[in-house]
């Protein structure tokens, strides 16, 4: 799995636990191209790109003697570049609302961003091939800027063995038996733990007549179904897990519509959500 | 769904687990919300063991000052996997494949 640079909470963890990384090859001008019966190296100095991919499309004269990269790059300098730096965060934030200029790129795939720039059908057909992207035309702008912005593309990394060992190493800590997982901290006073595996949750209510929340799960051991009161929940599933469970009283509308929404298509900048 | 089938990510490999960030966020709403130093036991519910889930716990139980809060971990599976895993998992069920 690829860590970019970008994503520090990994990287806190990562660090932590003194996991190996390596590099995460994602360009290398030995890779290989191979489009329409064309094989070329991608390398842009041995314009084998040039020579043998381009005349496979029908490319306007004004596309014909630019490099692939150069024509790519329109779309960025259009819609991230031309942004001040104040505008440019906003791609990675989560607000409540956005600037007029973000909502404009909010309503843009990122095939029309293409078109937008001037792109010709053929020239937007060989970039897709080239870049890789050929199924992502339709997808969001933002969302392509949101990578693009950080650099996910550019620098990233690896965890050496497998990803698995970075939540072996938090599941080690926990059971007291990472040497790096609670260092300077007396083990007798970190908090009592218990890891119930094989536990489906079936809802999480919120207890009308006393403080607290109940969570109905079954019991892995003995199949039965447990209603159990907790003080706090910490809900770390993803939204495709959490649209299944019920849950009383129901999330407000706003919060159930970005718990719906998140992760369809098309991508939408959604508003900052209270708590769960 | 259909983003999580085309997902960017899937270009080079498996989506990151952008969980872990959500995570943290938890936490600290989290911490606004315990009454620190209260003295008694607290039952705090982690859902989920995916990295977002252990980390959520790892960083619950080195808080000395909430040390005698009880804390648990519930994850569906037999074993803890990646989000990522279980995100893909959905997809499959959703899809029936």
């Amino acid at each position: 799995m690829r860590v970019p640079i970008s994503h520090e909470t990994t990287w806190h963890y990562i660090n932590l636990f003194k996991l190996n990384t390596s590099i995460f090859v994602n360009n290398d001008e030995n890779n290989i191209f191979y489009i329409k019966e064309n094989r070329v190296y991608s390398d842009m100095n041995r314009n084998g790109v040039f020579k043998s991919i381009y005349p496979a499309f029908n490319l306007k004269y004004s596309e014909r003697y630019k490099q692939w990269l150069n024509l790519q790059r329109r779309v960025y300098n259009k819609y991230l570049h031309s942004l001040s730096p104040d505008l440019r965060k906003e791609i990675i934030e989560t607000k409540p609302y956005y600037s007029k200029a973000i909502e404009v790129l909010d309503k843009l795939s990122y095939l029309d961003a293409y078109e937008s720039v001037g792109l010709s059908k053929d020239a937007i057909s060989m970039l897709s091939y080239l870049d890789g992207c050929t199924q992502y035309l339709s997808l969001s702008l933002p969302e392509i800027l949101h990578e693009y912005y950080t650099a996910d593309f550019d620098f990233t990394y690896r965890i050496a063995e497998d990803m698995i060992n970075l939540p072996n190493s938090l599941y080690a800590a926990l059971c007291d038996k990472n040497k790096y997982g609670y260092t300077n901290l007396d083990k007798d006073k970190l908090g009592q733990i218990k890891i119930k595996m094989n536990t489906p949750i079936e809802g999480i209510y919120e207890l009308p007549s006393e403080k607290g929340i109940s969570l109905n799960y079954v019991e892995s051991s003995t199949t039965k179904k447990v209603q159990e009161k907790f003080d706090y929940i910490i809900c770390a599933i993803p939204f495709t897990s959490l649209r299944k469970l019920e849950v009383k009283p129901a999330f407000t509308e706003i919060k159930t519509k970005a718990i719906n929404e998140l992760n369809s298509t098309p991508f939408k900048f959604m508003p900052n959500s209270a708590p769960l | 769904m259909k983003c999580l089938n085309i997902c960017l990510r899937k270009r080079k490999e498996l989506r990151i687990s952008i969980t872990l960030l959500i995570s943290s966020a938890l936490l600290r709403i989290l911490r606004q919300f315990v009454p620190l130093g209260h003295g008694k036991n607290v039952k705090v519910a982690v859902i989920g063991a995916g990295e977002a889930g252990l980390a959520a716990a790892y960083e619950l139980r080195k808080q000395v000052v909430i040390s005698h809060y009880l804390r648990q971990v519930i994850e569906s599976e037999e074993e803890f996997t990646p989000i990522i895993l279980t995100v893909a998992r959905n997809i499959m069920e959703t899809l029936e494949l």
